[in-house]
């Protein structure tokens, strides 16, 4: 059984590119999906990767939540490059299971974090406002 | 699971010596033979693949009651009224049910096509003696060989969630916007345009009723949930009366003239628009017609195709959005 979150940010310190756009909750998974459009200041749109020690933190748990697997996305040092500064890119970001209650997490690619690292703070995973996927 | 057509030639051979009152409890070896009469050579351990599959429930087996009878030494229908070719069908029927499938399989590539094929070949193979030789012929029926669009994948889950009533959560990207966003969509209908796919829902997010294309649908997933119901009639007439699927503007249907040329007024008295469309056609074949529609992008975007032997007369803010669009494509 999946819960699908669709979560509210607090905009000042999560980032609007890529943007968090749901969160499933498993218990063999939690999975974060991701929407990404290119920015015309790069030439054909430039490229993009995720660290493979991208992980979750959830506050008041000091053991973090390691990223298993992607979908969408290239792991560093690779790149996956765009074709134009038009372009955009959904991925999802699977991680090991975090417990299934309410709570908030982070998302930290870096720990010293440049404008570059895809890092979230702050996000609040109320249960209750869960769905149940079907399927 | 996928029967193949000599299994159901077999099927139909047993069927037909269990459902014979004049030689009832047919043996192992008699179905053998009337296989063998047919150009079968199926094993006994093929008929007993076979009895188990015909006992099996639907959609996999016909769920016949078939059992071996101990005093007879042959095998029986236990409901003497069984037969699994239960509605005889004329040849003409069988004709029209061929060319249905050609045509689903012309169209086809989702499940639904698939579902509807297996469906109409097995109604086929129990009421044809002999099966339809394998289709080699070359197509007399010639569709545009359109391509998969992105997103064509997701029509299984929209109709299922549209006959069963179930939200669902997709992530959406906007061309225009260039942003992403997630939704949660009580989807009510499904809408081909032109080989593009569609899907009308209420859109929790925007709190109204949205179109959202395929193509710029993510991942959808179906949610358990209370499913907001919309009023279908009401809705039906709004996307009876458009021409595409994005609307301009919220009103409702408006009256809309053009005066077109006479090698435009050809193409529109061919194929009209939308059967609202009255024609009128001048001396030098020109042509005054009107719709009575709602304004939507596809339209616009067909009277641009136009060019030159097109005039959009009114309504007004309709000239001066055709203006700006021809103008933005330029």
């Amino acid at each position: 059984m999946s819960y699908l979150i669709h979560p509210t940010l607090n905009e000042s310190n999560s980032r609007r590119n890529p943007k968090l756009l749901r969160i499933f909750l498993d218990k063999e998974y939690t999975r974060l999906d991701f929407g990404y459009a290119t920015h015309s200041y790069y030439i054909k749109g430039g490229w993009f990767n995720i660290y493979p020690q991208t992980h979750l933190r959830v506050h008041g748990i000091k053991e973090p939540f390691p990223l298993t697997h992607a979908e969408g996305i290239t792991f560093a040092p690779g790149r996956f490059h765009f074709e134009s500064n038009k372009d955009w890119a959904y991925f999802s970001l699977y991680f090991k299971a975090i417990p299934l209650k309410s709570c908030v997490i982070d998302m930290i690619e870096e720990e010293d974090a440049t404008e570059n690292n895809f890092n979230y703070y702050g996000v609040n995973i109320v249960l209750n406002d869960g769905m149940e996927a079907v399927g | 699971m996928p029967i193949n057509k000599n299994a159901w030639k077999r099927f139909t051979i047993i069927d037909s010596l269990l459902t014979n009152k004049m030689k009832p409890y047919p043996r192992m070896e008699d179905i053998i033979e009337a296989c063998r009469v047919k150009h079968l050579d199926p094993s006994p351990e093929t008929i007993q693949k076979d009895i188990a599959q015909m006992k099996m429930s639907r959609p996999d087996g016909f769920e016949a009651p078939i059992q071996f009878n101990r005093r007879h030494l042959g095998y029986e229908y236990t409901d003497p009224d069984y037969s699994i070719s239960g509605i005889p069908l004329t040849d003409g029927d069988k004709a029209s049910i061929q060319e249905a499938i050609d045509l689903i399989r012309i169209i086809g590539g989702t499940s639904i096509s698939a579902k509807f094929s297996h469906a109409m070949e097995k109604i086929l193979s129990v009421t044809l003696e002999e099966s339809i030789p394998e289709l080699k012929k070359q197509p007399i029926i010639q569709t545009m060989d359109a391509t998969r669009s992105r997103g064509y994948e997701h029509l299984d889950l929209f109709y299922k969630a549209c006959l069963h009533q179930i939200p669902v959560s997709f992530v959406h990207y906007s061309y225009s916007k260039r942003d992403f966003s997630a939704i949660l969509a009580h989807p009510f209908l499904v809408k081909e345009f032109e080989n593009r796919w569609y899907v009308y829902a209420y859109s929790e997010k925007h709190q109204s009723i949205r179109t959202f294309g395929f193509d710029r649908i993510y991942a959808p997933v179906l949610v358990k949930g209370p499913f907001k119901k919309i009023d279908l009639e009401a809705h039906a007439t709004f996307v009876n009366d458009m021409y595409g699927v994005y609307p301009l503007a919220d009103g409702p249907k408006e009256h809309i003239h053009i005066r077109v040329k006479y090698m435009a007024a050809n193409y529109f008295a061919a194929n009209p628009v939308h059967k609202s469309q009255v024609l009128k056609k001048g001396q030098y074949g020109d042509a005054e017609i009107s719709f009575e529609l709602i304004p939507t992008f596809e339209l616009l975007q067909l009277f641009a195709s136009y060019g030159s032997q097109i005039r959009l007369k009114s309504p007004l803010w309709l000239c001066n959005a055709l203006t700006s669009y021809i103008q933005r494509e330029r």
